[in-house]
């Protein structure tokens, strides 16, 4: 068992003492989503870079419970999937656990709130090798400036831990995937007077990436933890590499109902890795929401 | 020889034979009608736009001391405007399985209902006029309006924009459209001369103020906190 998952079950119980009221009926959303990568691999060089198209779709099932003066705290179970059209390997199903905690610190869509989050998910990747539980934990905080401007900010720890590798190519095959990151991010979204929505948001991330490259001499000694990797083509090698990701999104929400939503986001990544290895990547999502 | 009548079985007399005929041919005395019809600059209705009218020498106070209810049912409040006289106490029950948390901070009455579910322990009275607008601290796009007036007289117009009085009393009146997206400086939409058993329509164009109020509909990124 992990630390994450560990301090899970104090966290509970420390959530299971507080001045709970009965827990209200259940609420959902349903997403599906279609986008497009034009670097899925996170190849550093063009000649390696393979886009995808891929599809989602998750369901959110959340209940929530009121902690009087405390705030307010949402238990959910998230269930999702992901269907390739090129690299079926990457198709995968989730499951998920996910606290919310939300408390806003004086009256009206101005005052500022605070915000913690843990979830814990399992991902049954195709590929074996991606299969792994991951944990996330963050805290964040927020205000709105007038009717339509809403700014918040973040930090997040995420940690992915592979099941165990062993029979795999590679110098170390069961740490390639074994990931962790922390998050700074930012976020604005800013309301029209039609009830569109324009987000927008960058965000720092420090830690462990994945890159694959079909050159084997990528490193010329010590090289990072890597396997061969079939996924994307017989020659490819996945590292694990010390990287900073910067990472830029842009978007727009368009309500069909007041509970239902559509929405296009553009997601631009930099990424500066260890022996000066660097690559973008864009990624394209255009996606349905539904309060169920 | 006739036999003289006391006078006061003549007029009691009198008054139940025109009693009678009025009864009988369905007029009401002096009573007008009068139906405001509210658009907005594009030519769209405007619904649950509260008409005020007031008579131009002197407005009979409204009937004091009502009792209303604004519900809160799947996190919208219940109706989402309501025209009300003054010193109307409304009561606002929670019929979610989950707590809102009411507030005002409108100058006509600003007040707060902490975190409750069901009914709460007492009304809250409104004993200035003026546009209150409710919200919910939990759920951001709950919202209602209260328009508190001091008239008799008063009303919501329906889908089509329309409403409509059959009882006014003769005479001279001013109409004012109150709605929450228009500047009180623009209330006052018409004088009219209002004639016995007559029928008087008004139309009204108002400019209502397109600001933005939180959405329901879902963003992406977010899930949680309802």
């Amino acid at each position: 068992m992990s630390m994450t998952s560990k301090g899970l079950i104090p966290a509970a119980f420390v959530v299971l003492c507080l001045p709970v009221t009965a827990p209200a009926a259940w609420f959902g959303d349903l997403e599906l989503a279609i986008a497009h990568d034009d670097n899925m691999n996170r190849a550093a060089r063009a000649a390696d870079e393979r886009s995808d198209t891929f599809a989602d779709v998750e369901l959110v099932g959340a209940r929530p419970f009121d902690l009087r003066e405390w705030g307010t705290l949402d238990a959910g179970v998230v269930l999702s999937g992901r269907g390739h059209d090129r690299f079926h390997e990457l198709n995968r199903a989730s499951v998920g656990l996910t606290l919310d905690f939300h408390r806003r610190l004086g009256l009206g869509p101005q005052a500022p709130w605070v915000g913690a989050h843990g979830e814990f998910h399992y991902d049954r990747v195709k590929d074996d090798l991606r299969k792994a539980r991951r944990q996330v934990v963050g805290v964040s905080a927020g205000r709105g400036f007038g009717d339509a401007l809403q700014v918040s900010g973040g930090v997040t720890y995420t940690r992915q831990s592979p099941r165990n590798v062993t029979r795999e190519e590679g110098n170390a095959p069961q740490r390639v995937f074994r990931l962790k990151t922390l998050t700074l991010s930012v976020d604005v979204d800013y309301l029209l007077a039609n009830d569109w929505l324009l987000l927008a948001g960058f965000d720092i991330q420090d830690g462990d990436i994945n890159a694959s490259t079909t050159d084997p001499d990528l490193f010329d000694s010590e090289p990072p933890p890597w396997l061969q990797d079939p996924v994307f083509g017989r020659d490819f090698r996945t590292y694990r590499l010390d990287a900073t990701v910067f990472g830029l999104h842009a978007g727009l929400s368009v309500p069909l109902s007041p509970r239902s939503s559509l929405n296009v986001q553009a997601r631009y990544t930099e990424v500066d890795a260890q022996n000066d290895i660097s690559y973008g990547a864009t990624r394209w999502r255009l996606s349905y929401l539904r309060e169920l | 020889m006739a036999t003289e009548l006391p006078s006061g079985v003549m007029r009691t007399a009198f008054v139940l034979f025109w009693g009678l005929v009025l009864a009988v041919t369905g007029v009401t005395v002096q009573a007008a009608g009068l139906q405001v019809q509210v658009r907005d600059g594009d030519g769209q209705a405007v619904e649950n736009a509260a008409i005020v009218v007031r008579a131009l020498d002197e407005t009979p106070e409204p009937p004091s001391g009502q009792k209303e209810i604004v519900d809160q049912v799947d996190r919208e409040f219940v109706p989402p405007a309501i025209v009300v006289p003054v010193s109307t106490r409304i009561l606002f029950p929670n019929n979610d399985d989950i707590r809102h948390h009411v507030y005002s901070f409108s100058e006509a009455k600003s007040f707060e209902l902490p975190l409750y579910t069901g009914m709460p322990a007492r009304p809250i009275e409104f004993p200035n006029p003026g546009i209150v607008t409710i919200a919910c601290n939990i759920h951001d796009w709950m919202s209602a309006h209260i328009y508190v007036v001091d008239s008799p007289w008063h009303g919501l117009t329906d889908g089509d924009g329309a409403w409509r009085a059959s009882d006014l009393p003769a005479g001279q009146y001013s109409v004012e459209v109150w709605h929450h997206g228009l500047p009180e400086e623009q209330q006052r939409v018409g004088e009219i001369d209002l004639e016995a058993d007559a029928s008087v329509e008004l139309e009204a164009t108002v400019e209502l103020a397109a600001g933005p109020s939180p959405r329901r509909a879902p963003r992406p990124g977010r899930r949680g906190y309802r």
